[in-house]
């Protein structure tokens, strides 16, 4: 899978913490932070209920499959 | 994996009277938990332009409110039009345009060829880098 880098700047104390957990679960640091932000973000997307969802109507019912021929107009 | 939703989708799923508005709810729904959604600015656009074309006013406020609030909006760099542009010119016999050969590039970029939208004929014979063609609604 593709990784991108990032550097991010922990509390002195969730650091010591986090250390604490690598080592009583014998795993690196990488590791435990990507887990703990996956299952964040995990919760954040099932949190989601897509506003947009049917917000608007229009009179025609083909628009999505012609929408070169609509983004120019006519309501 | 990173799915780029197209303006079409985006579409399907503001109109309650498309015909593939069930279609999108579903596929946005069913995805929501495995997969990582990404609306090309240029996408944006064009949903706009659509919606103003053919609904009430409000709607596209409403909208640009719930895509801002509801998945990752992604930004064309200089290197994203660089690479468009070398797109347009080596599909020049299919006369594609620069919309489709941007979103090509930013599939590129994002390293996926999942896209979710209705109106790709465009793309069936685009092969994005390190890909033989893109993902058309495809289970990822």
């Amino acid at each position: 899978m593709e990784k991108d880098r990032t550097n991010v700047l922990l509390k002195k104390d969730t650091m010591i913490s986090l250390k604490n957990l690598a080592r009583y679960e014998g795993k690196s640091l990488t590791m435990l932070i990507t887990e703990a932000i996956e299952e964040y973000l995990g919760k954040k997307e099932r949190a989601k209920d897509f506003e947009i969802i049917g917000i608007g109507s229009s009179s025609k019912s083909d628009i999505s499959e012609n929408t070169s021929k609509y983004a120019k107009g006519g309501k | 994996m990173i799915v780029i939703i197209e303006t079409s989708f985006l579409y399907a799923l503001v109109d309650k009277n498309d015909k593939n508005h069930k279609k999108a709810v579903d596929l946005i729904k069913e995805k929501a938990n495995g997969c990582t959604f990404v609306v090309p600015f240029i996408c944006i656009q064009k949903t706009c332009q659509l919606i103003n074309a053919n609904m009430a006013g409000g709607v596209e406020y409403a909208f640009l409110n719930g895509v801002l609030k509801d998945f990752n909006i992604e930004f064309a760099n200089h290197e994203d039009l660089a690479r468009s542009l070398e797109i347009m010119a080596r599909y020049e016999k299919e006369s594609l345009s620069f919309y489709y050969a941007c979103l090509t590039a930013f599939a590129e970029s994002l390293k996926t060829n999942l896209i979710f939208g209705f109106d790709l004929k465009n793309l069936e014979k685009i092969a994005p880098h390190g890909f033989k063609s893109f993902k058309l609604n495809a289970n990822p």
